[in-house]
């Protein structure tokens, strides 16, 4: 953002950890993650599926963009409770699907992923709000009628590559606009000793006309993983209501006056 | 038990636009950039951001106390700040943003902190 005088400007390296390398796949700097289609970019969405989700009853989501002024907020009321809030800015998922289905990259901060492996499971927690999702390996899915928010993932081995098939998500994330019915499948490769490729297929049919699918590297890091318990001191949030409400007593008086 | 640890992050990629965890628009003010300069007399070095309170001189000699809102503890620690960096009673120059609720008008971000945060001795 711009200051609107001096040279306040926006936010510095105090704030930021975008990381220092570069996704590189097969020895290319690559610009863009969606490999296919090849022209980088998602497919269409189907008729209606970028307006399932509108209307009063729509709840934020982890990677809704953010609003930058309450008056052109894309859901109405979207200040009015905190509980309208995005997932992200209450603490409870990090924001721009970091953990995934599919694990997105965040220029901001916390970018760091740990994965556990034991026999029967594999566990990727990533630092961003400390979510944590439990692969099992070699096993079924849940019933239908259980639905969690990052999703149920399974797992197994397709010769060196970790494949994670996770399905069961919740309305709440909705990643991009995806339906509760979507299906994530993720690759995980250890090209070098110090590269994963990390690969994802986004499978909805309810929400885009064919499958798409994107990858980048993940480089390992001698970094240590921090806490990220972020609810504790969450002031922006009460901050964030409360100029709502002055944006809306200056819309009232400003009405009044006229 | 195998551990691995990797930083999914590229400074090529994106995805989508950028967002940040908080809705800068809707807490601060973008037309009230101000400039304090005073000293600290307590840090909160809490997520998701740290907040750093610093006592200010008005021009009519009373003082006030301020918060303002810095980058998260994991990102400074990276940087190689940490709590005792800023010990009170640091003076400090802050260049950031008002809330836009101006009747707390406590309360500015401070987009560039850590490079206005130097000692003025």
């Amino acid at each position: 953002m711009t200051a609107a005088s001096g040279g306040t400007g926006g936010y510095n390296y105090g704030w930021l950890d975008p990381g220092s390398t570069y996704n590189v796949v097969d020895g290319q700097k690559r610009a863009s993650i969606i490999i296919d289609p090849p022209n980088g970019h998602a497919p269409p969405m189907v008729p209606g599926a970028m307006q399932r989700f509108a209307g009063a009853r729509a709840r934020p989501t982890s990677d809704q963009t953010e609003s930058t002024d309450p008056g052109l907020e894309p859901t109405p009321g979207a200040y009015d409770d905190p509980e309208r809030r995005p997932l992200g800015e209450r603490c409870l998922i990090g924001f721009g699907s970091t953990s995934g289905p599919p694990a997105l990259p965040d220029y901001f901060y916390n970018n760091l992923h740990q994965i556990v492996q034991t026999p029967e499971s594999v566990v990727i927690l990533t630092e961003m709000v400390h979510d944590v999702r439990i692969v099992r390996m070699n096993a079924q899915h849940l019933p239908k009628n259980i639905r969690l928010w990052l999703g149920d993932s399974v797992g197994h081995w397709d010769g060196d590559t970790l494949v994670v098939d996770t399905t069961n998500f919740t309305d709440k994330t909705r990643f991009r606009g995806s339906s509760e019915n979507l299906h994530v499948i993720e690759r995980f490769t250890r090209v070098d000793d110090k590269t994963l490729l990390y690969r994802f297929t986004i499978d909805d049919p309810a929400t885009w006309t064919k499958q798409w699918t994107g990858e980048y590297s993940w480089p390992a890091t001698n970094e240590k993983m921090y806490e990220y318990a972020c609810h504790e001191g969450n002031y922006a949030l009460p901050n964030i209501l409360k100029g709502a409400r002055l944006r809306e007593k200056e819309a009232a008086e400003a009405k009044g006056a006229k | 038990m195998r551990f691995l640890t990797v930083c999914a992050v590229g400074l090529l990629v994106a995805l989508q636009p950028a967002s940040a965890h908080h809705a800068f628009g809707a807490e601060f003010d973008a037309a009230r950039p101000v400039l304090l300069k005073g000293k600290i007399v307590r840090i909160e070095w809490v997520n998701p951001h740290t907040w750093i309170h610093v006592e200010i001189t008005k021009a009519d000699g009373t003082k006030e106390v301020w918060m303002v809102e810095g980058g998260s503890p994991n990102s400074l620690l990276r940087r190689g700040a940490n709590k005792n960096t800023f010990p009170e009673g640091t003076e400090v120059v802050v260049d950031g943003y008002q809330a836009r609720d101006h009747s707390w008008a406590r309360l500015v971000p401070a987009p560039r902190i850590l490079t206005n945060f130097l000692p003025t001795s």
